[in-house]
C-alpha cells in the first residue's frame, strides 16, 4: 500500500453506484473521479464483491488553493451479490473516472443428456 | 436564461463533498451560482498571478462532450451526463446523476479566452482561466489649433 503523504485525514466514501442487469450479466457502474485503473481494487470474496479505489489529491503544481468545495475523497464499497457469477470472467474497465464492473451470472448448467433408442 | 436540470444527489454523493471553510470573497463568488450550485459539480479554485484553476469532478463524462463558454469574466460548464452503454438493462439501483449538468463561474478578471486551456484526467476537468493583460497606457496626441486643420 502507497503512504499517505496529505496530511489530512483521508476521507472514504460510498462511490455513487448503479447496479444494472441483462439476463446475462450484473452490471456495476460506480463514479470513481480522480481513480485510475491502476489505483483501484476489486476483491471478490464469497458472495461480498469489495471495492477500493486511491485518489490523488495533490494541489495542481504552482498554483496556490484558493478554496474549495469538495476534495478527492479515497472510495470503499461492498456489494453483497445475490446471483451467483462466474469469476473467472469479471470484467472490470474504469474510463474518466467512472469504474463499471460486468459480473457474467453462473446460468444454469444445461447438460445434454443422451436419448437412447 | 438559467435552469437547473441538476439531479438530486444522493445521500452517498453529498457525502463525497467536503465542505470546508471558504474564504468569503469565495464564498460570495461561489453562492451567487443560485440555483446551478450542486454538489455533484462542486468546483474546487486555485490562483497564480496569471489567473485562476478551476478542478471539478465529471466522471463518466468524455472531454469531447463538455462545453466550455466564456464571456468576459464567466465561465460556464455545461454537458450531460452519459447514460451507461447497456443496451436492454433493467436498472435495479440508481445513484449516479443524469439528465444535463451547466453551472457558470464568474472570476474578478477578464478572462482571456484564447489562452484557456482545459483538460480531464480520470474524470476531473480542470480549466486554466489566463487573465486578459490589461493594455498599456495610450499616449494621446494632444493637437494644436494649427495641426487639427
Amino acid at each position: 500500500m502507497q503512504a499517505n503523504t496529505d496530511p489530512r485525514p483521508v476521507r472514504r466514501i460510498h462511490p455513487p453506484t448503479d447496479v444494472l442487469e441483462t439476463d446475462e450479466e450484473l452490471i456495476l457502474v460506480a463514479d470513481v473521479p480522480g481513480a485510475s485503473s491502476a489505483s483501484v481494487e476489486l476483491l471478490l470474496e464469497d458472495d461480498v464483491l469489495l471495492l477500493r479505489a486511491r485518489t490523488e489529491r495533490a494541489a495542481p503544481e504552482g498554483w496556490q488553493p484558493l478554496g474549495a468545495e469538495f476534495e478527492l475523497p479515497d472510495y470503499e464499497r461492498a456489494f453483497r451479490l445475490t446471483t451467483e457469477v462466474e469469476r473467472e470472467r469479471i470484467q472490470a474497465v474504469v474510463q474518466n473516472g467512472r469504474l463499471r464492473v460486468v459480473l457474467p451470472k453462473k446460468l444454469p448448467a444445461r447438460d445434454k443428456i443422451p436419448v437412447q433408442g | 436564461m438559467r435552469f437547473d436540470p441538476l439531479p438530486v444527489s444522493s445521500p452517498s454523493m453529498q457525502a463525497m463533498f467536503q465542505f470546508w471553510s471558504l474564504q468569503p470573497t469565495l464564498e460570495r463568488l461561489l453562492a451567487d451560482q443560485g440555483a446551478a450550485r450542486s454538489t455533484s459539480m462542486a468546483f474546487a479554485l486555485y490562483q497564480r498571478a496569471e489567473g485562476w484553476l478551476l478542478r471539478t469532478p465529471l466522471p463518466g463524462v468524455a472531454a469531447s462532450a463538455i462545453m466550455l463558454e466564456i464571456d468576459g469574466n464567466a465561465l460556464t460548464l455545461s454537458g450531460v451526463w452519459p447514460p451507461d452503454e447497456s443496451a436492454g438493462a433493467r436498472s435495479r439501483h440508481l445513484e449516479r446523476p443524469r439528465g444535463a449538468f451547466r453551472r457558470t463561474l464568474r472570476v474578478p478578471f477578464e478572462i482571456d479566452a484564447a489562452r484557456v486551456r482545459a483538460r480531464v484526467e480520470h474524470g476531473v476537468l480542470e480549466v486554466e482561466l489566463p487573465r486578459r493583460a490589461r493594455s498599456g497606457p495610450v499616449k494621446v496626441q494632444v493637437l494644436s489649433e494649427s495641426t487639427r486643420n
